[in-house]
């Protein structure tokens, strides 16, 4: 069999079978489901997978290559006013068409949609493009962060606590599966052309700016605007009795996503066109590949949302209210912690951020490392949100303290580390946080008579958060290990180590 | 410094799946080889379908290991039974031949580099190739690597691995010799016949060479042991 083949299918399967096994020992020992919602369920697990597989393959093809194309051809700008424009317009588009924006404009009613998402995608861009202008000029992205995020905290307190809540979720939200492979190629693109110490380190971070973005127009918009009760319609299992009723569900939900990531992916391919045209970067062949690749990512997208939205979010919701409704409820905490823990592996970014970071380190922070820490971070947070729903704290005591330790963190530990950090955060909470996470908790604060927009929202804030003080922690272990090695090693040096010695003149 | 100077050395090189890679490292340190190098490469696609289909290159690790010559062929014989390069798609290990060295390096191989592999070896079945290989490298622009692999499979070649890198020279290089404003390049390793060699190079000259879109140059390396091919 094809090795490339075989590589992506068990890596989709690792990555969605674990979460799918969960949800079915949840369903057998603690909440028994109907038969027919199991089938939707195990359907959707299915879509995910092949999906999956699909969109790695169809990223790695299109998505990296034009991204890595648009760095380079970035960091050859002469003029710093082109670069900031270029960023700027990039984030912009690339926003605009992320489909999770269109979600969470819904979840916002008492701002009308369009304004959200222009806010939104404004905020996006003019951070890409400073991410940007920080790598040219060298300012350091601890420095920067540490600037960006008490702005924000600040501004935090000057906004009714409604919008709280959604407004850390969005940073989350928008830097999704179409936007992330892409920001990360560019990264990686920019840093290619470099040779200096630094340039590895300046492959990441552009996504943990990108994320500051909406998070900051949300906010604003909060002053603007009087917050009202969230429209959010859960959607409850479809009953379904025949295979016949499971395949219908499913084929009225399809053509919606196709049309959704239709358009998300139409403003890249365009971009891709334009930047063609203007550079002629790439030959016949690689244009062929991309477009190939472009296919693979619309049909793994269309086939991992629709799966993880009609299959996934009802049984999340249902779960949520039903563990809720427990009179031993606290067991949502380690539930919570034990589907967090596997459900990160199925968001479709991960993989390429892992990736990402594997290669450009050379094997020094390898895939395994990347998962562990992702998973028990997002086990960590997944666990706070459920304690968060069951009690009604506020946020602010989760994501100040939250982001004063990974903001402490980002000025000790290697610069590389702070970057992959900040990155996963964005990384982390994707599709599957909003399908499955949300509604989840959603379930639980309607059973327990919460309020939806400041307890159960949050959730994505909190995936966001903790992997950030996760892998920044791995760098600390990171650090002492090898500043321990470097100590044992200096001692052995002899004074005539770096002579030559030509083994030809010997003979 | 006397003795050390007569001992020869060689450089091997390992191409394998980050798998196998994982186990030849671990073997190499049970067996006291102290300077292990290791980098990302993608082996290159099958056919030109498989290539376009994105089923093509898979993930390559290559370890480099500098080693006393009298260890090269024990190494590559036991990589090639342990790992079992002669497996389709799995790896392939060869030496190169070193001609000069730091002291320290000299100094740490003479020292304490392989005795256990030593003891373990006469028993291994011959894996090494009979025949003479050279190891061509061309040096193309970024995305043209499937070019080149297109060229030398109509010779009969079977794969081939790429490393991507960045061309550093200087401005005359680009001016005066006119080679590509375009700095990054992919390097296509291929082990072949040395019967073959002259050909292989011509051909790859013909279709990637300065002339073409890939800009490329070629350039050929002696091997001294080989196996997995």
């Amino acid at each position: 069999m094809n090795l490339k083949l075989k590589e992506k299918i068990r890596e989709s399967l690792s990555a969605v079978l674990p979460i799918t096994g969960i949800v079915l020992m949840i369903s057998i020992f603690l909440i028994p489901m109907e038969l027919g919602s199991i089938v939707m369920f195990l359907t959707g697990a299915m879509m995910l997978i092949v999906g999956m597989g699909f969109f790695q393959l169809g990223a790695e093809m299109s998505m990296t290559p034009i991204g890595e194309g648009v760095g380079v051809q970035i960091s050859k700008l002469k003029k710093l006013i082109t670069v900031l424009l270029t960023g700027f317009i990039m984030g912009v588009i690339i926003t605009i068409s992320e489909p999770d924006l269109q979600i969470l404009a819904n979840q916002v009613p008492s701002v009308p949609n369009m304004v959200l998402i222009i806010t939104v995608a404004l905020g996006v861009g003019l951070f890409l493009a400073l991410a940007l202008v920080r790598i040219r000029y060298k300012i350091s992205l601890s420095v920067l962060l540490i600037i960006c995020y008490t702005a924000l905290i600040l501004r935090s307190f000057f906004v009714p606590k409604e919008f709280l809540a959604v407004a850390f979720d969005s940073g989350g939200v928008t830097t999704g599966p179409m936007t992330v492979p892409f920001i990360m190629a560019v990264g990686v693109g920019l840093a290619s052309v470099r040779s200096d110490k630094n340039s590895a380190d300046d492959s990441f971070g552009l996504v943990a700016l990108s994320s500051i973005g909406p998070i900051l127009a949300v906010l604003i918009l909060g002053c603007f605007y009087k917050p009202t009760q969230a429209a959010y319609v859960l959607e409850d299992v479809e009953t379904v009795v025949t295979t016949q009723d499971v395949a219908r569900v499913f084929a009225q939900g399809l053509p919606l996503y196709a049309r959704e990531v239709l358009v998300a992916l139409l403003p890249i391919i365009v971009v891709f066109f334009i930047f063609q045209m203007l550079t002629g970067r790439y030959h016949k062949r690689q244009i062929q590949r991309i477009l190939i690749g472009f296919l693979y990512t619309y049909i793994g997208l269309v086939l991992f949302l629709c799966g993880a939205n009609v299959g996934f979010a009802p049984v999340g919701a249902y779960l949520g209210k039903k563990l809720a409704g427990l009179s031993f409820n606290w067991i949502l905490l380690p539930i919570g912690a034990l589907i967090g823990y596997y459900i990160v592996k199925a968001e479709p970014a991960i993989q390429v951020l892992n990736h990402q970071a594997e290669t450009v380190t050379d094997g020094a922070i390898s895939v395994k490392m990347m998962d562990r820490c992702m998973s028990i971070g997002v086990a960590a947070s997944v666990a706070l949100a459920m304690l968060r729903v069951l009690t009604g704290v506020s946020i602010h005591w989760f994501v100040i303290p939250g982001y004063f330790i990974a903001l402490i963190l980002s000025r000790i530990v290697p610069d590389i580390f702070i970057g992959i950090g900040f990155d996963s955060g964005g990384v982390a909470s994707g599709p599957m946080t909003s399908t499955f996470l949300l509604p989840l908790s959603i379930g639980v604060c309607e059973a327990l008579g919460g309020n939806l927009m400041t307890d159960a929202f949050g959730v994505v804030a909190l995936v966001a958060l903790t992997p950030l003080i996760a892998i920044q922690l791995m760098g600390l272990v990171y650090k002492r290990k090898t500043a321990k090695r470097t100590q044992t090693e200096r001692a052995v040096i002899a004074d005539d180590c770096d002579m030559i010695i030509d083994l030809e003149e010997g003979e | 410094m006397e003795k050390e100077k007569k001992v020869s050395f060689q450089l091997l090189v390992l191409i394998a799946t980050p798998k196998l890679a994982d186990q030849a490292a671990e073997m190499f340190r049970k067996g006291a080889l102290p300077l292990q190098y290791r980098f990302h490469a993608e082996g290159t696609a099958t056919s030109e379908i498989m290539d376009l289909l994105g089923l093509g290159n898979i993930d390559k690790s290559v370890l480099i290991s500098m080693i006393p010559k009298n260890l090269s062929e024990i190494l590559i014989n036991k990589l090639n039974s342990e790992l079992q390069l002669n497996r389709a798609n799995s790896g392939i290990a060869f030496t190169v031949p070193l001609n000069g060295a730091n002291n320290l390096i000299l100094r740490i191989l003479a020292r304490n580099t392989g005795k256990e592999l030593l003891n373990i070896a006469g028993k291994e079945e011959n894996g090494m190739s009979e025949t003479k290989y050279t190891l061509v490298a061309a040096i193309v622009n970024r995305g043209f690597s499937e070019e080149v692999m297109e060229v030398v499979r109509a010779e009969g070649v079977k794969g081939g691995t790429v490393i991507r890198s960045r061309r550093i020279g200087n401005k005359e290089a680009t001016s005066f010799w006119g080679l590509s404003v375009q700095d990054e390049k992919e390097i296509v390793l291929i082990l072949v016949e040395s019967s073959n060699k002259v050909n292989l190079m011509k051909c790859i000259g013909e279709k990637c060479g300065m002339h073409s879109e890939a800009q490329g140059i070629v350039m050929s390396l002696p091997i001294d042991s080989v196996a997995g091919i």
